[in-house]
């Protein structure tokens, strides 16, 4: 079976959602991770985004973010929260540079490509300041840009997204 | 928060929908969804920068004042009856309230040079909401010292891990358990190799590694991970136990004779 995603389904309270945590700290990197599922629509795959996880326990300076070990800990509960309908799908961070674009830095693209893989995981940065935004995913060992893939979508019929 | 009919039935999805996916060894599942399910908002990515007005992400319309007015008497009725709820339950039981906190253990572990443990030290964080001062008890040996509320305190430090750790408040008819932590030993072990150290998942479950190069790597049962090292270094990792809700942090002094 292709294991490609052709598209990702992001609910719509899940990027305001992810602003507004990171927000927090305009002076320094934040992150987290998002939690979803993949569905079989038509026959092809989507990636469906429902819910958002803030890192609590995390190192942070303006250019850089570590998430500690602790902030597994409340990933896990999220996750059984939802029973385990939702995985782990990616991550995000911010880049507070008050920029125009957003971009991985070479460290970014080191933690997408040994912790953010697999082909359900994407990796989204967020410029707080500026509002800027971007979302890549791993292919085949690169790294590539898939923003012409996600769309913010209302579910029903059976997709029960949050608590 | 909720979306739009939330009753659904997750596990009837699954009968009907799911596909066996041999290749993928999480518990991801494929469920089938038709395009309807999803209503498209449109793609706030490719405009450069971020707008969450609810008339830019097309939205359906609001409720009507009718309908507010009923949603109003429905969250008003929900919110007495957690008020009533929330209030007996602070009143009758001592474990509602105890799982209302937040906790976290932390076993500090220092690896010799041949990988033999030095020292242990086990701390607690209790995060919020303690009703009484905590005292606790290691292997049976109580300890008449109260954890301070959110602070790292230090229960143990030692050449040998506890099996037990009892968390205790003082009640009405005496000293009552509110949390306990049981140390499974060991649950991974670790081996030096060419200049890689090998650590190895000895437990039925998974547990997330995590370390200053490769961090996150999701270990699972006999599970093995190659961490390269360098000679005359320090190795720290962390190891996060989801079954005991233990972190584990590991510093190795690596020496390695070069030859």
């Amino acid at each position: 079976m292709n294991t490609s995603i052709e598209r990702i389904a992001m609910h719509y309270e899940v990027l305001p959602e992810i602003f507004r945590d990171l927000q927090r700290d305009l002076n320094n990197e934040m992150a987290g991770f998002l939690l979803g599922c993949v569905f079989s629509v038509e026959g092809n795959l989507w990636l469906y985004i429902g819910d958002s996880c803030p890192a609590t326990d995390y190192t942070s300076t303006h250019t850089g973010v570590r998430i500690n070990p602790r902030s597994f800990l409340d990933l896990d509960k999220k996750l059984i929260n939802y029973q385990r309908n939702y995985i782990c799908v990616g991550w995000y961070h911010s880049h507070p540079f008050n920029s125009d674009f957003v971009h991985p830095s070479s460290v970014d693209e080191q933690t997408m490509l040994q912790s953010f893989s697999s082909f359900y995981h994407v990796s989204l940065i967020v410029d707080p300041i500026s509002c800027c935004k971007d979302i890549w995913k791993v292919q085949d060992n690169t790294i590539v840009n898939v923003r012409n893939m996600i769309s913010l979508v209302l579910s029903r019929n059976g997709i029960k997204g949050r608590t | 928060m909720s979306t739009e009919n939330d009753d659904i039935d997750w596990e009837e999805n699954k009968k009907n929908g799911s596909i066996e996916w041999d290749e993928i060894k999480d518990n991801l599942q494929i469920l089938k969804a038709r395009k309807e399910d999803f209503i498209d908002l449109g793609n706030p990515f490719q405009s450069p920068k971020a707008s969450f007005a609810r008339s830019e992400m097309k939205l359906p319309p609001r409720a009507s004042s009718s309908r507010k007015w009923v949603y109003g008497c429905i969250v008003a009725l929900l919110l007495v009856s957690a008020f009533f709820y929330l209030r007996n339950a602070h009143l009758n039981s001592v474990i509602e309230i105890s799982e209302a906190w937040e906790v976290s253990y932390t076993i500090d572990i220092d690896y010799s040079s041949n990988l033999k443990p030095i020292e242990y030290r086990i701390s607690v964080n209790f995060r919020d909401n303690i009703p009484n001062p905590v005292k606790f008890s290691i292997d049976g040996k109580y300890k008449n010292e109260i954890i301070p509320e959110n602070e790292d305190y230090k229960l143990y430090s030692g050449k040998n891990l506890p099996r037990e750790i009892l968390f205790y408040e003082d009640s009405l008819f005496g000293k009552k358990v509110i949390d306990s932590l049981r140390i499974s030993q060991p649950i991974f072990a670790l081996d030096i190799q060419n200049n890689q150290i090998i650590i190895k998942n000895q437990t039925t479950y998974t547990f997330y590694v995590h370390s200053e190069k490769n961090y996150m790597i999701l270990l699972k049962s006999g599970e093995k991970e190659l961490l390269d090292i360098v000679p005359h270094q320090n190795i720290s990792l962390s190891l996060i136990d989801f079954e005991t809700g233990c972190v584990y942090n590991i510093k190795v002094w690596v020496r390695i004779d070069e030859h």
